[in-house]
């Protein structure tokens, strides 16, 4: 026999095959994308969060040399262009005719030769603004008399939704022995992807084909609704989404730049580039979180958690523009029981429109799961802390035990697999759990603060299943398109969309897997409308759990007509054929054997009588289920007393996410998120004040982590494959952002508990933490 | 270095080495470096991440050093010798920088990565055995969102280790 | 942001009055002033070279008179914007003759600024905001000694 080539299939840690052209600079980012002809749009932008234009006069920057065009948004109007719809059902404004809403919201688009001539131009016109008053708070949003947001509705109320069984829930709570609640606000934070948001449109006035390279996560989603709303067919428009720098959920929503560039395109006929500013980007385009919640755990004295509350009030900025299932206005938010077998749960949360850009982002969260995860593992910390028994110990004592999967929560859903004791006892024994205990205890005696926060979070990813999952009606399949050409080498398509995630490299060792084929022989490719299948793109750690699935049954479906060939080709019954990766052979005789290569070849030149030339298949995969990966995080932390710095001495995570595609990739998400998760907990904050200006503009006053503080991760896992998905996997891009922030502020909570503190909102800025330290005498100075 | 003053709106020729060649393209005094590497001489690898000097995206090798290159004018680098990303690699072989940020899986979207690689450039000429805190240190004007920095520092280690082996990288390149 | 201070001048106060009144002398107490147009004895616009940490440029001035009660109060209303930033500052001036002789100026400016001076400077913006409106005062003082 022959060797069996290296194919790379699942559970390799390849090397990625996207790097070759990045680590050489020959990638391709939309601004990377110069058009012959092409000419730059810049924005006016309001310097108001709330007020009236009295009047826009764009004479002077018409007059501007090398300026091409003005837009406004009485120019959109016509087109019905100057509003369009949301992801969730409500709308937008692209370009405001009556009032802006929000601080540095686009208000006049300027189209010149080069961008700095665009710039020049900008700051000629001149807009007259009436200020109106403004309201930043959601709470006080939906207070009577406060200043409405938007006149179109009369009401800052957005929605009003509610999951779970009420009375059963506050029964529970009046039995309990004990019960404690906590107020916590989830700030607002941007993903702050290092790419800011950008297009390239162009319009084709003979063909009639308007043409969008765009900085987007969902390429088909934004090409039927543009075709929706402009009537343009949806054969007609393109929408390619080439390099992405970066989405994390951000890249799911169209700006107004799209569209004004679009708009500008037809106006001039000439392709027109929109690059954001990081300045511009940051105030104007959608936020995640921004999150104000009472969260109740109630127990029985021995530690028996019975019952979980949450009443809450969501800001959703101007527009409402989450981009949830149709069915849930604010997500997953009920999977907010977590990994715990609770008897009952209630949750309610009202939306609010407020003067600032829409919120509700899910950032790197599969739809508010991270506000879900961040709740119920906050509070059984300060359950653990309550009762004096070690937090370890508490979550052990109330895990869902693996013998209970599938599992129905009492919110509904129905958990796939897990074994949260598993992890969690995992987690421990790497860091050496009892014996940092000890060493708190001795710390403590001599007044040092030490802290210790454990985050055993349970995930809900993969959206979804047809029957309770759509976005505007499209329903949330994943989706591939293989086809072996006659020397076996692949091109397979997909309707995801890689942002980083290394797609090209993880759907090509899923084919290479089920079809025997090298990864090298297998070219993957996603992003542009005109070629790849239809799909929902890539948000909410669904690409694998939905197109990677796609590609596995794809995959199968050759592999049955592959079987057909190569039994014609052996002079063999079909039943008598043997698979083994990368070939057929005879049972009983491995010696003879047709290779996949062969049979492809055989697929267009000598393929059994009666059958269909050809070696492809198509697959539209609807799960069955979500899948649910879940994790053990543990952190320790050492609190100056000077400073209030709390500094991250070490961090373990140990992720389950199912069967593993590539372990490299995996890690790499996992050390992304968890950065995220640390950015989040200590550094990054989106405020307003009173007036609607916002703080966090920029990389000046939102600060991210960089390579100094950021922790030394260190990682592991367990594997507890899906039952119900082809490859036994569940998805990973997002459990460490999800999973970590409670595991941060645990941790500072634990140092803190003796000193009578609770509970910090994030961000625990050093200042907070010697603010508490001062007020309870405990502060040193330096 | 004497001062620069041009009219405002005159274009002004500069000629410049970029990655080894002889260059020439036009540019108001007021455009920025970055804009003129990747809008007039056309090498889009160095990438804008920012327009406050935080990100680290447009980093550079300007006569020897690392620069941001949207905190420079393109005028001053008038005379000068760059290097960018697209000219790391020599003669078809990748530079033991961008093998190792392969290797060790240091980049995600990649949009950090040129600015990343010719910051480790700078690093390991002016240090060629960093320890982590050093890489760390060396690294900290530069942000990636993706990848939390693990595999960078790794990357970068790998690197490292490459180049005191191989001593053939040592001279010249810029 | 609320800024207040007060002047004492030998000039008597309908003295003061007299010369606080009229824009156009107002007007060359401005800081940092580009061009300056007259529209009526109520209304001056103006252009004025400003910076707050690295955001310089050009910023345009609507100075109105809103209150005028001869000898004890003025009241004027700055609306500006430029920068992508919006200033609203209304003053209040009072005058009170001194028993001595000469007269006290009174004044309050209310402050509002918003847009991306506020946002990115937020630090710098009161105290930058104090001393342009002290500068104006100074100015005006000094020609009234
Ligand atoms: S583009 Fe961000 S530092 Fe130069
Ligand atoms: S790899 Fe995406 S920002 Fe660094």
């Amino acid at each position: 026999m022959t060797e069996v080539p290296v194919i790379h299939g699942m559970g390799s840690a390849v090397k990625r095959k996207e790097d070759v052209r990045f680590i050489q600079g020959r990638d391709t980012y939309v601004d990377d994308i110069s058009l012959p002809g092409m000419v730059y749009l810049d924005f006016v932008r309001s310097p108001y969060a709330h007020a009236r234009i009295r009047s826009i006069s764009t004479e002077r920057a018409k007059g501007a040399p090398g300026v091409v065009a003005v837009i406004t948004g009485k120019d959109l109007q016509p087109l019905g262009l100057d509003w369009i719809p949301t992801l969730s059902g409500d709308k937008m404004m692209v370009l405001p005719t009556e009032k802006v809403v929000f601080q540095m919201q686009e208000v006049v688009g300027v189209v010149a030769e080069s961008r700095y001539a665009a710039a020049d131009a900008v700051k000629l016109v001149e807009v007259d603004y009436e200020p109106l008053p403004v309201v930043t708070d959601p709470k006080k949003a939906l207070e009577e008399g406060s200043p409405i947001v938007r006149e179109d509705k009369r009401t800052n109320h957005v929605f009003h939704w509610e999951a779970g069984d009420r009375e059963a829930t506050d029964r529970l709570f009046e039995q309990a022995d004990v019960v404690v609640g906590q107020d916590m606000y989830y700030q607002r934070i941007h993903v702050s992807y290092m790419e800011p948001c950008g297009c390239v449109a162009y319009y084709d006035s003979v063909k009639g084909t308007p043409t969008i390279w765009m900085t987007t996560q969902a390429p088909h989603v934004v090409r039927t609704v543009a075709s929706l709303i402009t009537k343009i067919p949806e054969n007609k428009i393109r929408i390619i989404s080439p390099d992405i720098g970066g989405g994390f959920g951000g890249k799911v929503y169209v700006y107004p730049g799209s569209i004004v560039a679009a708009v500008a395109s037809i106006v001039t006929g000439r392709p027109v580039k929109w690059v954001n500013d990081r300045s511009d980007d940051h105030p104007s385009t959608a936020f995640a979180r921004d999150f104000h919640m009472r969260a109740e755990l109630a127990a029985k004295r021995d530690g028996t958690l019975l019952a979980f509350r949450v009443k809450a009030v969501s800001d959703h900025g101007a527009f409402f523009g989450d981009a949830n299932p149709s069915k849930f206005p604010f997500g997953l938010f009920s999977i907010c029981t977590g990994s715990y077998d609770l008897k009952a749960a209630f949750v309610e949360v009202d939306g609010a429109y407020t003067n600032k850009p829409q919120g509700g982002i899910a950032y790197r969260c599969s739809f508010r799961v991270t506000e879900a995860v961040y709740a119920i593992e906050r509070l059984v910390d300060i359950m653990a802390h309550r009762l004096g028994i070690d937090p370890a110990e508490l979550r052990l004592k109330n895990f869902i035990p693996p013998e209970k999967f599938p599992y129905r929560s009492v919110m509904g859903w129905v958990y796939d697999s897990g074994n949260y004791a598993g992890a969690l006892r995992k987690a421990m024994e790497k860091i050496g759990y009892e014996e940092l205990r000890r060493e708190q205890e001795e710390k403590r005696k001599r007044g040092e603060l030490m802290g210790i926060g454990i985050s055993s979070f349970t995930e809900i990813v993969g959206a979804g299943p047809s029957h309770t999952f759509d976005i505007l009606g499209i329903k949330m399949f994943g989706s591939a398109e293989i086809r072996i050409h006659p020397t076996g080498k692949v091109i397979a398509r997909f309707g995801t969309r890689s942002q980083g995630q290394g797609h090209e490299t993880t759907y090509a060792q899923i084919i290479a897997e089920e079809l025997g084929i090298p990864i090298e022989d297998i070219t993957v490719e996603e992003g542009d409308t005109d070629t790849a299948p239809y799909g929902l793109g890539t948000y909410a750690s669904r690409s694998t759990p939905t197109a990677g699935a796609a590609a596995a049954v794809a995959s199968r479906k050759i592999r049955e007509k592959a079987k057909k060939i190569a039994a014609h080709l052996l002079e063999a019954r079909e039943e008598d054929v043997v698979w083994e990766r990368g070939r057929f052979y005879v049972k009983g005789a491995p010696a003879k054997y047709k290779t996949i290569q062969e049979v492809a070849f055989a697929a267009y030149t000598n393929h059994p009588p009666g059958m269909e030339a050809g070696l492809e298949a198509v697959h539209y995969y609807d799960p069955p289920n979500m899948t649910f990966p879940f994790g053990s995080y543990i952190c320790v932390v050492d609190i100056d007393r000077g400073t209030g710095e709390a500094k991250v001495r070490r961090f373990v995570a140990v992720d389950d996410c199912g069967n593993i595609i590539n372990p490299l990739i995996v890690d790499g998400q996992i050390h992304g998120g968890l950065t995220m998760g640390f950015g989040t907990a200590f550094m990054e904050e989106i405020g307003y004040d009173q007036d609607g200006n916002i703080y966090g503009a920029n990389f000046m006053d939102y600060t991210i982590p960089t390579a100094v503080e950021t922790p030394k991760w260190e990682t592991d896992k367990t594997v507890t494959p899906s039952p119900h998905h082809p490859l036994g996997a569940k998805g990973v891009g997002e459990s460490a952002t999800v999973g970590s922030p409670a595991a941060f502020v645990n941790a500072v909570v634990d140092a803190l508990w003796p000193l009578g503190v609770t509970h910090i909102d994030m961000p625990l800025y050093p200042w907070k933490i010697r603010r508490l330290l001062e007020e309870k005498g405990y502060a040193l100075d330096k | 270095m004497t001062a620069l003053i041009y009219p405002a709106d005159a274009k002004v020729r500069l000629e410049l080495t970029v990655n080894g060649e002889r260059r020439v393209g036009e540019a108001e005094p007021r455009m920025l470096l970055v804009h003129f590497i990747r809008e007039v001489l056309g090498l889009t690898g160095t990438h804008v991440g920012c327009d406050t000097s935080n990100c680290g995206a447009c980093t550079v090798v300007l006569n020897g050093r690392a620069v941001k290159s949207c905190t420079v004018f393109a005028v001053q680098a008038n005379g000068g010798s760059l290097l960018t990303v697209e000219g790391l690699a020599r003669k078809g072989r990748l530079h033991p920088i961008q093998e190792g940020f392969w290797e060790k899986h240091g980049l995600q979207c990649g949009y950090c990565t040129p600015g990343m690689m010719m910051a480790a450039y700078d690093l390991l000429q002016k240090s060629p055995n960093p320890t982590e805190e050093e890489i760390r240190r060396g690294i900290s004007g530069n942000l990636c969102r993706c990848t939390g920095y693990v595999k960078i520092v790794e990357a970068i280690e790998y690197a490292a280790q490459k180049l005191r082996s191989d001593p053939s990288w040592r001279s010249g390149g810029d | 942001m609320k800024f207040e201070g007060s002047y004492q001048f030998p000039k008597s106060s309908s003295e003061v009055y007299s010369y606080i009144s009229d824009l156009r002398r107002v007007s060359e107490c401005i800081p940092d002033l580009k061009s300056l147009e007259i529209k009526s004895e109520d209304e001056a616009l103006a252009t004025v070279r400003a910076g707050i940490g690295f955001i310089r440029g050009d910023f345009n001035l609507r100075f109105n008179v809103t209150q005028r009660s001869p000898h004890t109060n003025l009241g004027y209303a700055v609306h500006g914007s430029g920068l992508g930033s919006g200033v609203d500052i209304s003053i209040t001036v009072q005058l009170e003759d001194l028993s001595t002789g000469g007269s006290t100026l009174s004044w309050v400016a209310d402050t509002k600024v918003v847009g991306r001076v506020a946002s990115m400077a937020q630090g710098m913006i009161s105290s930058q905001a104090e001393k342009i409106i002290k500068q104006f005062f100074e100015c005006l003082s000094q020609r009234l000694r």
